[in-house]
């Protein structure tokens, strides 16, 4: 979390930290959740029927999402706030998303 | 690290917790009477009290008495009466259109007209869509809000684990005397740890009920098809269906089709006793495949098992013989069915429901009393810094008046809803709706009262205006009613006399609580170069 300054009203860019950071939890941790939902679901379809693997994927999906906040907080400042959350997003919906796009895997 | 890692987790909860508390409180309590709503729909009309009994012969009577009504009718879907819904529900639709419904006596097939309420379902469809009306445009955006405020509470609950360190030894920690903070910091943590893995189970299986609206990215990966998303096929594989009943999920998957003839339900249903030597029947459903033939959908009682969604059979309408036997397979979709279960709660007899009920209850504790704590610590804060309560005080006005309006008000407009269903005359149009726009209102008068009044003056008026209205339901019921306490309790009728008598409970213990709320006038303010800890314990801040 950021450090409250000696003054004792929060900066400008303090909350704007903060902001940067909800954001980060809410927008960029449901594109992870979104990514892990679709990224693990195809990974999963190789060892079992479909309808399983999305409901897996989907479970495990709102933990990462939860995770994502989790880390946007921990985080030691917003900009490692927002790599913590749309890295892992990326990896994951990278081919999820090449397949949307008229790829196939 | 570490001691930033819990700081952190613990400004988040505060906040998850907070931004939308009321909204959750809401939820949570309005769901918590859904427990319940089968109870409350009786409750709700009067008129159909007493219903007959049920028999074997429930089924044919209930199909004959539909086809003499409604002889067009192209499918219909009826759900058998059981020890918590007395009347048969038959939906039907001649055509393509609307879905009709009615209630059916089980003994006699006549039909039975109760007033025009959503009743328990109120309560049900406002918890997870935030319902206002009884037909509505908006079911989609109120679902999408409690999807949001879900997540909410599911990351509160989490941070709130990892903030608690001392989980099991304060879980014995109650210290009322000690006043304030520490007060409600402690009901806090023990409503908190209570039912800790209630609270999880209920608000995790409540996003994963919603899946396929909140998070449908995986069906969007692997049902991706040449004209898009497949999600019909999802949910037929991940309900077990087979094939041919696919087309039937497609919207507009039944072109105009000719009538349904009498069907022979009896050998069927005797086939599906067998089928299910210790179930029960929870309903049937009738309908034509694109291709024109008939198939009878028996369903077991959602109740015989944990796991939602229950076993079906399809028999072939025409000779009754089975065809197939459709039920979630694999181990995801058996969870799924499970945590879905697990939240509507169909498997649970009276002693389970009651137990699930003082768990629902104890959430909604466990949110208020998280909402009470943030009030009181900001102004013990505020009073220990003398000069730099500026900031802050507009917010904590803010969230008190919510508080005030949210745990007062919303039990108070509950009870104006069944005011309004005992006061509303029967024949009045759209009066279903009428009854809701008395909560709202009643509700939104609270939040005026709660802006208007300092703080003690609006939780004790609200609270003891909650306490009467209660318990002045069943005496309400009595003079308005023929099944009042003094007729169900005599005849044992459980489902009414239980929700008279918790209507009286409910008053007492809102008076009771009014009680608490202390006299005293607020503190006087700090004086320069004294600290709170230097003053008199019996002078300190309560609350």
């Amino acid at each position: 979390m950021p450090r409250v300054p000696a003054s004792r009203a929060p900066s400008v860019s303090y909350r704007l930290a903060v902001l940067s950071r909800i954001l980060a939890a809410a927008l960029g941790g449901y594109l992870l959740a979104a990514a892990c939902a679709a990224g693990l679901a195809l990974a999963l379809a190789h060892a079992m029927p479909r309808a399983e693997a999305v409901l897996s994927a989907t479970m495990l999906a709102w933990l990462a999402y939860a995770l994502a906040a989790a880390w946007a907080f921990h985080a030691r400042n917003a900009w490692r706030a927002w790599a913590g959350v749309l890295l892992p997003a990326l990896l994951l919906g990278a081919l999820p998303l090449w397949n949307a796009f008229g790829g196939r895997a | 690290m570490k001691e930033g890692f819990r700081q952190a987790m613990s400004w988040l909860h505060t906040w998850s917790g907070l931004v939308l508390g009321w909204l959750l409180f809401a939820i949570f309590l309005t769901g918590t009477l859904a427990f319940f709503r089968a109870e409350l729909n009786q409750w709700s009309r009067p008129e159909l009290y007493p219903m007959g009994p049920a028999s074997a012969a429930t089924a044919a009577r209930a199909q004959e008495a539909l086809l003499r009504r409604a002889p067009g009718v192209t499918q219909w879907i009826m759900h058998l009466p059981d020890e918590r819904q007395p009347a048969v529900t038959l939906l039907w639709r001649t055509g393509n259109g609307r879905f009709e419904t009615l209630l059916m006596d089980p003994q006699t097939g006549a039909v039975r007209e109760g007033r025009d309420t959503l009743g328990g379902e109120f309560f049900y469809r406002f918890h997870f869509e935030l319902r206002s009306a009884k037909v509505t445009r908006w079911a989609t955006e109120g679902r999408w809000v409690v999807g949001g405020a879900t997540m909410l509470m599911f990351v509160a609950l989490l941070t709130g684990i990892v903030t608690h360190r001392r989980i099991f030894k304060d879980f014995f920690t109650f210290r009322p005397r000690k006043g304030g903070q520490r007060a409600w910091l402690d009901a806090h943590n023990v409503t908190g740890v209570l039912m800790l893995p209630f609270y999880l189970m209920i608000t995790f299986s409540g996003l994963m009920i919603f899946h396929t609206l909140y998070l449908p990215a995986g069906i969007a990966a692997l049902y991706r098809g040449a004209s898009g998303v497949d999600s019909a096929a999802y949910f037929a594989e991940s309900s077990g269906e087979p094939a041919e009943r696919r087309a039937l999920r497609r919207r507009g998957g039944t072109a105009a089709q000719p009538p349904l003839p009498l069907l022979p339900l009896d050998p069927m249903l005797a086939q599906a006793g067998a089928e299910w030597p210790q179930g029960r029947i929870g309903d049937l459903r009738a309908q034509r495949l694109p291709d024109g033939r008939v198939q009878v959908e028996v369903g077991r009682h959602d109740g015989d098992r944990l796991q939602y969604r229950p076993q079906r059979l399809v028999f072939d309408g025409a000779d009754g013989r089975l065809l197939h036997r459709v039920d979630a397979q694999g181990p995801a979709a058996r969870t799924y069915g499970v945590l879905y279960g697990l939240h509507m709660a169909r498997f649970a007899g009276p002693t389970m429901r009651w137990a699930l009920f003082g768990f629902g209850i104890a959430g909604s504790a466990m949110i208020a009393t998280g909402l009470m704590l943030w009030v009181v610590k900001r102004r013990q804060q505020a009073a220990r810094q003398r000069a730099g309560g500026g900031t802050g005080a507009w917010g904590m006005r803010i969230v008190e008046t919510l508080n005030i309006a949210a745990l007062a008000g919303l039990p108070l407009a509950i009870a104006a809803f069944f005011w309004a269903n005992r006061l509303v005359p029967a024949d009045l149009a759209a009066r279903a709706d009428v009854e809701l726009q008395c909560f709202f209102s009643a509700w939104a008068l609270t939040l005026a009262v709660a802006a208007a009044l300092p703080a003690r003056t609006g939780w004790r008026v609200l609270l003891a205006l909650g306490g009467l209205a209660y318990a002045g339901l069943p005496l309400l019921n009595a003079l308005t009613t023929h099944a009042h306490l003094g007729v169900t309790l005599p005849a044992g009728d459980w489902a009414l006399a239980g929700v008279d008598l918790s209507f009286l409970a409910t008053g007492a213990l809102l008076g009771l609580i009014a009680r608490q709320v202390p006299r005293a006038a607020p503190v006087a303010p700090l004086r320069d170069g004294e600290l709170a800890h230097e003053r008199p314990p019996a002078l300190a801040e309560r609350s």
